[in-house]
Parts: structure tokens; C-alpha cells; sequence
């Protein structure tokens, strides 16, 4: 019963709009088809349902990558959205529903992002330093350097913003465009953060 | 197969820029594994045992771009640079076993701070760019003019850093640069 009516809903829209039902259509069929290949190349990666994608995705490396369902991956400002991880225990988690346009994620320990994301043309990395492809990670070196990122849901990264390691970002945060939030702070939900490093300058509104 | 095509880059570049062009030269044992642009009159000189890499997000490539005769960029031994961009109008030196992320590394501003003076050839305010022995240079970051990190410095992601001179051991990071922590944390 609910479910006819969603499909009649969504036929309404269709003929409303059917140029943006053929870039859904796109973009649907090129996400399937990169899940295919992601599914033969490489285990560890999981992709939800209804993943849709724009051009090319790169995610290279031996850890884990979990992306919700809904998500959306597009190109922007000329950049490939690339998810990397760098030994095999690091991993990183987008939530349901999370946008990525041009999305740069490297990740040694973990990254998880919530639902509902909106990340621009950001460069996400756990770790203050990028170990060299031979170099070992040992402990030592992994709590010097490496801190977890953890970011709440509603998240908007602007443009040419960085997160760096170490960020804990509450739910329904925006990030200014180029701002770099530096690691070491907690972030309440609901700021508006801006400048290098990041400063909470108002709320979120 | 990797290894076998980074040799011929290698080789290709090393005819190219020391034996064709004449205007740098690599140490024995510099490894190249990505594109390496190189523009301009002026000279680059990569010392032995050193990593030209491409980016960490794979699509980027080292550039050398030089604006003037005398202008020299001198890389040290055991240096790893990772899609790193130099522009140089006087000098930049990278002493041994510095890493250096995709930044941007210039040693000039390019043109005269006088709107009326800004189209003319010579500029004479260029000041010489000095990244010591072990620094790190993370990722985004710009060393503008003048600067120069003491031994075993760390740039963070993102920071700009202009005429200033960072003590040894030092993490600096913002814009504009700060001190985040102190020598050897």
C-alpha cells in the first residue's frame, strides 16, 4: 500500500522533471557499475544501496571502507573524490545519504563521518604526517602523529576546507571554505567554524 | 613492472634535464616515479637518493618552475617530495632527508607590491626560501618568501608561512603561522 503510493509519488516527479530523473537513471547505473567492479577488486569495500555516482571514484588500500546508503559521489573543482587507507586496520565509515563532490579521504586509524554529509572539495586526513608507501607505522609513531576523526551528522564542509586529525565535530556543523580544523579540540553541535586553524565564530543556523 | 617503468622515467628525465636541456642534475639512486614539469632559465639540482612521487591522492605530479637566471632549487639527499610545486626566483634549498607533501614552496612574490610597477621585469625583493636537515612539510601548505625551518621542523596540513624563521624541532601551523607546539614534543 505505502510502497504504491511512494511509486506513484515518484512517477508524478518523473514527469514533472524527467531531465533530472535521466541524471538519477545515470547516475544509478554508473554507481552500480562501480559497486560491481569495487565488489571484484576489492573486499573491503562496502557500498550501500542506491549509490549514486558521477565520474570516477578512487578508493586504494588495504583497510576498510563502509558508505552508507543514498550516498552520491561527484567530481568538483577538477578533483577525483579518492578514499585511501593505509594499513589494514584502518577504515573509514561515511553515513547514509553523505555527498561527496571532489572528496579527499586518507585515513590510518579511522575516519567516520555521519549522515547526511555534505563534504565539497575537503581534504579529510586522520594523521598529521603521511607515512611514505615502505615506511613501517609503529606505535610509537601511530600516537605521536595519527589521531582519530570523528564528525556528527548534518556535516557541511565548504569548499578547499581540511580537517586534520584529531577533529571531534558535533552533529549539524558547518565548515567555512578553506577553513583547516586542527586537531586536539571538541567542537559543539551546531557551530559555525571558520579560518586556519578553525575557530567556533557563531552558530549554525 | 613498477619498478622496471620508474627506472625508465628515471633514465628519461636524467638524459633529458641533465645531458639535452642542461639544466639540472640528480644524484645516483633519485627514483622518479611520477611526472616531473620542469619550466624557466634558471637550474635544479636533486641530490642521490631521492623520491619523486606523485601525490598522495595520485593525481598530481612534482613541478620545478623557475623565473629567473640565477634562480636555483637544491634538493639535499634522501629527500621525499610528494607532488610538491616550487617556484623560485632566487634560491630554495631542501637540505637531507626532509619530506615534503604537496605544497607549494616559493622563494618570491612575483611582482612589485606598486600597482604602477607590477609589469616590470625586475623585481628585487626576492628572499631565499631554507627548509633545514628532517623537516616536514604536510600537506597544502604554502612557504611563502623568506622562510626558513630549523632542523627537524614540522609544517602542519594547511599552513602558510611567510618571512619567519622556525626553530628546530618546532610544529607550526595556521594562517598565519604559529607556534602549536614547542621544540621536540
Amino acid at each position: 500500500m505505502g510502497y504504491a503510493h511512494l511509486l506513484e509519488r515518484r512517477f508524478i516527479q518523473v514527469r514533472r522533471n524527467p531531465g533530472r530523473a535521466l541524471r538519477v537513471m545515470h547516475g544509478l547505473v554508473w554507481g552500480l557499475i562501480l559497486k560491481s567492479v569495487f565488489r571484484v577488486t576489492n573486499p573491503n569495500v562496502k557500498i550501500g544501496r542506491q549509490f549514486r555516482a558521477y565520474g570516477r571514484l578512487r578508493i586504494r588500500g588495504p583497510g576498510r571502507v563502509i558508505i552508507g546508503d543514498r550516498a552520491c559521489v561527484t567530481k568538483g573543482f577538477l578533483r577525483t573524490p579518492c578514499i585511501l587507507t593505509h594499513t589494514p586496520d584502518s577504515e573509514v565509515v561515511l553515513g547514509d545519504g553523505c555527498n561527496l563532490s571532489g572528496t579527499r579521504i586518507s585515513s590510518i586509524s579511522s575516519v567516520v563521518v555521519g549522515r547526511d554529509a555534505v563534504l565539497a572539495s575537503t581534504t579529510i586526513a586522520d594523521s598529521l604526517m603521511i607515512p611514505a608507501p615502505d615506511q613501517e607505522i609503529d606505535r610509537q609513531w601511530q600516537q605521536r602523529y595519527v589521531r582519530k576523526v570523528r564528525i556528527g551528522r548534518h556535516f557541511w564542509a565548504g569548499a578547499n576546507s581540511f580537517v586534520a586529525g584529531g577533529a571531534e565535530v558535533g552533529d549539524e556543523c558547518v565548515l567555512g571554505a578553506g577553513a583547516v580544523l586542527l586537531g586536539g579540540k571538541e567542537y559543539p553541535p551546531c557551530s559555525l567554524l571558520m579560518g586556519n586553524p578553525a575557530r567556533r565564530i557563531g552558530e549554525a543556523r | 613492472m613498477g619498478r622496471l617503468l620508474d627506472n625508465l622515467r628515471t633514465a628519461y628525465y636524467k638524459i633529458k634535464f641533465q645531458y639535452v636541456l642542461r639544466n639540472g642534475s640528480f644524484g645516483p639512486g633519485t627514483v622518479i616515479r611520477c611526472r616531473l614539469e620542469v619550466k624557466g632559465p634558471g637550474r635544479f639540482r636533486i641530490g642521490a637518493g631521492c623520491r619523486l612521487e606523485p601525490g598522495l591522492f595520485g593525481d598530481e605530479h612534482v613541478t620545478i618552475y623557475t623565473h629567473h637566471p640565477r634562480a636555483l632549487v637544491a634538493i639535499g639527499d634522501n629527500v621525499t617530495l610528494r607532488a610538491t610545486r616550487f617556484g623560485s626566483s632566487l634560491r630554495i634549498t631542501v637540505e637531507d632527508d626532509a619530506v615534503l607533501e604537496a605544497a607549494s614552496i616559493y622563494d618570491s612574490d612575483f611582482h612589485h607590491l606598486k600597482a604602477e610597477m607590477r609589469n616590470e621585469a625586475n623585481y628585487e625583493g626576492d628572499r631565499q626560501v631554507l627548509i633545514a636537515r628532517g623537516c616536514y612539510i604536510g600537506l597544502e601548505s604554502q612557504c611563502a618568501k623568506g622562510a626558513s625551518l630549523g632542523e627537524g621542523a614540522i609544517l602542519l596540513p594547511a599552513a602558510i608561512i611567510g618571512t619567519k624563521a622556525v626553530p628546530a624541532g618546532a610544529m607550526v601551523g595556521g594562517n598565519p603561522a604559529m607556534l602549536m607546539a614547542g621544540p621536540r614534543i
